[in-house]
């Protein structure tokens, strides 16, 4: 078995909620075994350099084993906010989908490759 | 108090926003055997642009709502569902003796009540406190304020509701206090009880969103899908004395409540889990136990409570100018390139206009299937620009909708679909003010 790519999406899935200028983004893992592999590879700064130059201030992540989830604060990331954001989504709700884009290392036999080859999308 | 089931309290969430979906609270009241509908109305801005309508002779409130409460009165007595929501905006009372007339005319008798105290501009005004977001005191804002509003808790709401009101109608409360008024009056709970409070504002916090707990905001084609997700229940909370809570949905709705919807939105808005501060108390979910009881059906217990912040979250509102968006798509080969050079035209443009020079414009790129609507197999893709800017004034924004619209004539090739939005915009402040200085009152109200 050796080790390869798969975007995020794959593994977890992930809710943005915003604050001012700052967003929060849940990610929960599909399978609770995955808990572990995201946490050690889904670190508030591999989601800093996700971002990249989307988010200007600290990027914070707060782990719930309990619920088998995770938490990011992702500060000054919005233009300022809903109030002067120019923004089509002003909330940035989408950005959840941004995150999942990530790329992380799994198993190559992880069952989120099937899942990945069963997906096709609608579109050309 | 008398419930539907002894030792606890069935409330349902009956929308996430003020123009929701009214089938779903409908169902709520017909076949959620909810002892409490909860109607959360109230964003941010929309307070704001409540106030904004007052002044010019509005009601205060969403008069479009009364539609709705007349289909959901009837209901309601029909099957002794009580009513709580912040639909009162800036005008509680007159919201409440709109929604008490409604009552009388259908024969209804419903004792009304009204929540007052959360508009503080004359406590701001005097005590002039410093902004979050500009470090200064509000004074030094410069600008006309339209609204100040703290987000009050739930003890009125509890004191009404103990005191037998039907219907509660707030302005501005946090989300959760809407079920937490209810929760307390209904199984004796006590503000000093930390963890009960922090069990209703969970409660509360999972019904504030409507559908968002209950498979909303949730499906992912091939990957997270969501049974008859076009007709999805939205969430019924049962408190029970024991602290726990149970969310559920009318039975036969569509929708799904398990581990993933329900954490989702545990987690929605929420930023340190071990402190999500509202006025009643700080909730922390890092004890939280989570459990799949049934199907479509998830049983919560642990919620934590920390002291409560001794100060009131006030939201200021102020004028923000004028938001025009103007958008026009290029089709086919190129397209991209094309769309570029209109914004590249646009923004030349702008810059040497005393109006638009000094302004912030944006430009995005969107597009995939516009151009040969309802055909996907043929390679012809579409960019549609969109131009965005937030300007001091009507004219100005008017200033830069000529200049996109002038596209058709004067831009690139093939440009086409233009269509124009532009709206006054309201801006927001935080500021805090001591808890002893905010008096939330409660009163019965007349038809």
């Amino acid at each position: 078995m050796s080790v390869a790519k798969i975007e995020l999406f794959y593994v977890a899935h992930s809710r943005t909620g915003d604050k001012g200028d700052s967003q929060t983004m849940s990610l929960i893992p599909y399978r609770a075994e995955d808990y572990a592999l995201v946490e050690r590879q889904v670190t508030a700064d591999a989601v800093r350099k996700h971002f990249g130059k989307l988010v200007r201030g600290n990027v914070t992540r707060y782990e719930l084993p309990n619920l088998g989830a995770f938490n990011f604060v992702l500060e000054e990331t919005l233009q300022g906010g809903v109030n002067d954001s120019l923004n089509l989504d002003t909330h940035g709700k989408t950005r959840s989908a941004v995150l999942l884009a990530m790329l992380m290392e799994v198993p190559d036999d992880h069952p989120a490759f099937k899942t990945k080859a069963a997906l096709s999308s609608p579109l050309p | 108090m008398k419930t539907r089931k002894a030792g606890a309290i069935r409330i349902g969430g009956g929308s996430g926003f003020s123009n929701d979906r009214a089938d779903a609270a409908l169902e709520l009241v017909e076949r959620g055997d909810i002892d409490v509908l909860m109607l959360e109305t109230l964003a941010e801005r929309t307070l704001a642009l409540l106030q904004v309508a007052k002044r010019k002779g509005g009601s205060g409130y969403w008069d479009s709502l009364a539609g709705r409460f007349e289909v959901l009165l009837p209901a309601m007595a029909k099957h002794g569902t009580k009513f709580v929501t912040n639909a009162g905006g800036a005008a509680p009372e007159a919201c409440a003796r709109m929604i008490a007339r409604l009552a009388r005319e259908r024969g209804i008798t419903m004792k009304v009540a009204a929540v007052i105290g959360d508009d503080v501009t004359e406590l701001v005004r005097a005590s002039d406190p410093v902004l979050v977001e500009t470090r200064e005191p509000v004074s030094k804002l410069g600008t006309d304020i339209i609204c100040t509003n703290a987000y009050l808790g739930a003890d009125a709401i509890a004191a009404a509701y103990a005191a037998g009101a039907d219907v509660i109608v707030t302005g501005r409360v946090t989300d959760s206090a809407l079920a937490l008024g209810p929760i307390m009056a209904t199984l004796g709970w006590q503000a000093d009880d930390k963890d009960a409070m922090a069990c209703g504002v969970l409660a509360g916090h999972l019904l504030e969103c409507g559908g968002q707990a209950t498979g909303g905001y949730f499906a992912e084609p091939g990957l997270k899908d969501v049974p008859d997700v076009d007709r999805i229940g939205f969430p019924i909370a049962e408190i029970r004395d024991d602290r726990s809570i149970t969310i559920t949905k009318p039975p036969g709705s569509g929708g799904r409540i398990d581990r993933h919807t329900i954490t989702e939105q545990i987690l929605y808005e929420m930023h340190d889990p071990a402190a999500y501060l509202t006025p009643d108390i700080a909730l922390d979910v890092t004890g939280l136990d989570l459990a799949e009881s049934g199907e479509n059906e998830v049983r919560l217990t642990g919620a934590r409570g920390h002291k409560r912040p001794d100060t009131l979250k006030v939201l200021i509102g102020v004028d923000s100018g004028v938001l025009a968006e103007i958008e026009i798509s290029y089709a086919g080969l190129n397209c991209e390139a094309r769309a570029r050079l209109a914004a590249d035209i646009i923004a030349r443009r702008a810059a040497r206009d005393p109006m638009l020079g000094n302004q912030t414009i944006q430009y995005d790129l969107i597009g995939v299937s516009s151009a040969w609507p309802g055909e996907t197999g043929h390679n012809v893709r579409d960019v549609r620009l969109r131009v965005a800017a937030r300007v001091p004034d009507q004219a100005a924004a008017d200033r830069l909708i000529t200049e996109v619209e002038s596209l058709y004539v004067n831009g690139p090739a093939g440009g086409g679909g233009v269509r124009i939005a532009s709206r006054p915009t309201i801006r927001t402040y935080t500021t805090f003010v001591p808890r002893e200085k905010v008096t939330p009152r409660w009163a019965f109200v007349e038809a």
